[in-house]
């Protein structure tokens, strides 16, 4: 595997940690889209440059993931009046201690599984878990519509990281699939959040508690 | 080609409905959709077609099945909706056709595709689809409803995602190595045991939310009770059923590596919990589109129950249950849409007097009820008896007495809650101003309910030679022998 493999991969996990403490909207999609950025790259050092099938899921992660969702979230976010994660479950130094941990897990979790290293070096397996285990993070301490919007896109960056590593297994369709999947739901997810921001006048997830059981 | 066009043509007809202007014209476009799928998909399950798309599209036996349950349902559907629309003052809304047929497309997709990576390109499909769905009302519990399917849904899929790939790590370097069914059936042996063990848990919990199943069920009570009728008719008989095939799939792929007695075990606790979880929010229940939904959670927990067992019964068992369930909870959401039209109420407390306000409604809510519940002659007394048989054969007893237990809280729960519906006073004096069902509309309203009772009614007395030959091959796919 090259220094470049390594450089990105590296660069993916700093990015898993950034993501965990910042409470800035802006920082976070960006964030995320840079990690996006990374796995365009990671698609076309791993499935090489003469393969037109790389430069597809590059061109793909580049348009839809590090430019098109980004746009689209930042004027969601402009929208709202969404600027800043202010009430997160837990205090951002946690948050911090957590991720290590999730990183430390995410190593650990590679090493255990039975890894064959021709396929599926152990770094990118490492690299992916760590990034699912921030997003899955992101996900249940944060009570902004939108940074569990972000939540779940680096949940599925982590993925489609441990998806790259079957690029010659995948046919084109479902890799195009799976990215046309991803806007179309931030797309709807987008006109959600909108509308409960029109609707309730706030964002806040952790409010929306109408829907549940009445004691009997 | 044929399966091509299956699944082409609900898209194209979405776009077409998209662009055309008017009402009357999106209709008709609805409706052709409804009966071009419907002649298709009769045509495919008579007659299979080979596989197309170098094997990722195909009509197996399980295909064959959910495909059946898929269209019939759209199609009834689509009746309904046009009288419901009618009599109901919803919100005229133009995306709700071109929505509805990409629904359709996408679940067909999932039913008819043979590749875990085309499988759950086209579930997640249905998720973003119906989500614009359930917030039709643009109401703040329905915008509650469609945050929490998304966001739930979305990561739970996503984790799919994740087991989906892991399967593929698990194929042995030699081997034709793709997601295509056929293809990990064949590399099935010689899989690494462990990545597949950690697929197979992937994909049960990330279908599984999907799917409904406790305790990853908390999204579903409050989108299938928030969505409008025919959608909530889709959501619990067409799209619950579409993420089992999914655990099904799964379940193929590990059973022919000799792991079926890893993947059983899960499943069974997870059946079981959704069995008690649905009977314990059953009780006292108070809004009665919420019991349907809490009702499928249990029936969702039986067919992982009846796949757990094990073995060619309890398989059979479980995928006749999946077709009666379809029909008897289309036909329950059906009605639980004409009673909403006629006491403008989701309560079951504000339902009372069915049975003198409106006869015909409360002898189609009673057959919807007594079928839900297994109750005989109903269809789905032969499949919920068809697991216990097989439950007791392989020696389960004390799972066995567990089983009939929460099927008779079940039971006991529902019944209190539908005879304070269908008998006692009707509400006098009414407070707003009666609505009648009448007309054309109420007849498209209450046919297609009428149409489910029937075949509920016949899958119990007589099962067609041809329907459980289909369902013994069905069964056979799952590692059942016989």
């Amino acid at each position: 595997m090259s220094a470049w493999v390594h450089a990105i991969l590296v660069a993916v996990l700093l990015l898993d940690l950034l993501l965990s403490v910042t409470s800035r909207l802006s920082v976070l999609i960006r964030g995320f889209a840079l990690q996006a950025v990374g796995i365009a790259a990671l698609a076309l050092l791993l499935g090489g440059f003469d393969s037109p099938h790389a430069w597809i899921v590059a061109g793909g992660t580049i348009a839809l993931k590090a430019t098109a969702i980004p746009y689209f979230l930042n004027r969601a976010a402009q929208r709202t009046n969404a600027r800043r994660e202010l009430e997160p479950l837990v205090s951002y130094g946690t948050s911090l201690l957590l991720a290590a941990l999730g990183v430390l897990l995410a190593f650990g979790l590679a090493t255990r599984l039975p890894l064959e290293a021709r396929r599926a070096g152990f770094l990118i397996a490492a690299a992916a878990f760590a990034t699912m285990i921030t997003g899955l993070l992101l996900l249940v301490t944060r009570t902004k519509a939108l940074t569990e919007v972000v939540g779940y896109l680096v949940l599925e960056n982590g993925i489609f990281l441990f998806g790259l590593t079957l690029l010659s297994r995948m046919p084109l369709l479902v890799e195009m699939g799976i990215l046309l999947d991803v806007f179309v739901g931030v797309f709807v997810m987008g006109i959600v959040v909108y509308n409960i921001h029109r609707t309730f006048d706030h964002i806040d997830v952790s409010a929306l508690t109408t829907l549940k059981e009445d004691e009997p | 080609m044929i399966l091509t066009a299956l699944v082409a043509s609900p898209f194209l007809l979405g776009a077409l409905a998209w662009v055309l202007p008017g009402r009357t014209a999106r209709r008709a476009v609805f409706m052709a959709a409804g009966l071009v799928q419907a002649a298709l998909a009769a045509r495919v399950i008579v007659n299979p077609p080979p596989p197309e798309w170098g094997g990722a599209l195909g009509a197996d036996a399980l295909g064959q099945i959910f495909l059946g349950i898929v269209t019939l349902l759209f199609a009834l559907g689509a009746v309904y909706t046009f009288g419901y629309m009618g009599l109901h003052r919803h919100p005229r809304r133009r995306y709700y056709v071109p929505t509805m047929l990409f629904f359709l497309g996408s679940m067909t997709l999932a039913v008819l595709s043979r590749h875990l990576g085309l499988f759950w390109v086209a579930l997640e499909a249905t998720t973003l689809s119906s989500a614009t769905l359930i917030f039709f009302d643009r109401s703040e519990r329905s915008l509650e409803a469609a945050w929490k399917y998304l966001i739930l849904c979305s990561v739970g899929i996503a984790l799919a995602l994740a087991g989906t790939f892991f399967m593929a790590l698990a194929i042995p370097s030699g081997a034709e190595g793709s997601l295509q069914l056929d293809h990990l059936m064949a590399a099935a042996p010689q899989m690494a045991p462990g990545w597949l063990k950690t697929a197979f848990l992937f994909l049960l919990v990330g279908y599984g939310t999907k799917m409904g199943l406790a305790p990853m069920h908390t999204w579903l009570p409050d989108a299938h009770s928030e969505a409008p009728s025919p959608v909530s008719a889709l959501l619990s008989g067409a799209l619950l059923n579409c993420a089992f095939l999914g655990i099904l799939r799964a379940f193929q792929v590990t059973s022919a590596a000799g792991l079926g007695d890893f993947a059983r075990r899960p499943l069974l606790v997870l059946g079981f919990v959704s069995m008690a979880t649905a009977a314990a929010f059953l009780i006292r229940q108070p809004d009665y589109k919420r019991l349907l939904a809490y009702s499928s959670v249990e029936h969702m927990g039986i067919l992982a129950v009846g796949t757990g067992l094990g073995g060619g019964p309890a398989a059979y068992g479980a995928l006749l249950h999946a077709l009666n369930h379809s029909l008897a909870k289309a036909l329950l959401f059906f009605t639980a849409g004409a009673v909403f039209l006629l006491y403008h109420s989701k309560a079951v407390a504000g339902v009372s007097g069915l049975a003198r306000r409106a006869p015909l409604v409360a002898v189609l809510f009673a057959a919807g009820f007594l079928s839900i519940t297994g109750t005989p002659p109903f269809g789905l007394f032969v499949s919920e008896f068809t697991i216990l048989l097989a439950a007791l054969a392989g020696g389960h007893t004390w799972l066995s007495a567990l089983y009939l237990l929460l099927l008779a809280v079940a039971f006991t729960a529902m019944g209190a809650a539908f005879l304070g519906m269908i008998f006692g006073q009707p509400p006098e004096p009414p407070e707003s101003p009666a609505q009648e069902l009448k007309g054309w509309h109420a007849v498209m309203v209450l046919a297609p309910p009428a149409v489910l009772a029937a075949a509920s009614l016949v899958l119990g007395l007589y099962l067609p030679e041809r329907l459980s030959a289909l369902l013994k091959s069905a069964a056979l796919l799952l590692g059942g022998h016989g």
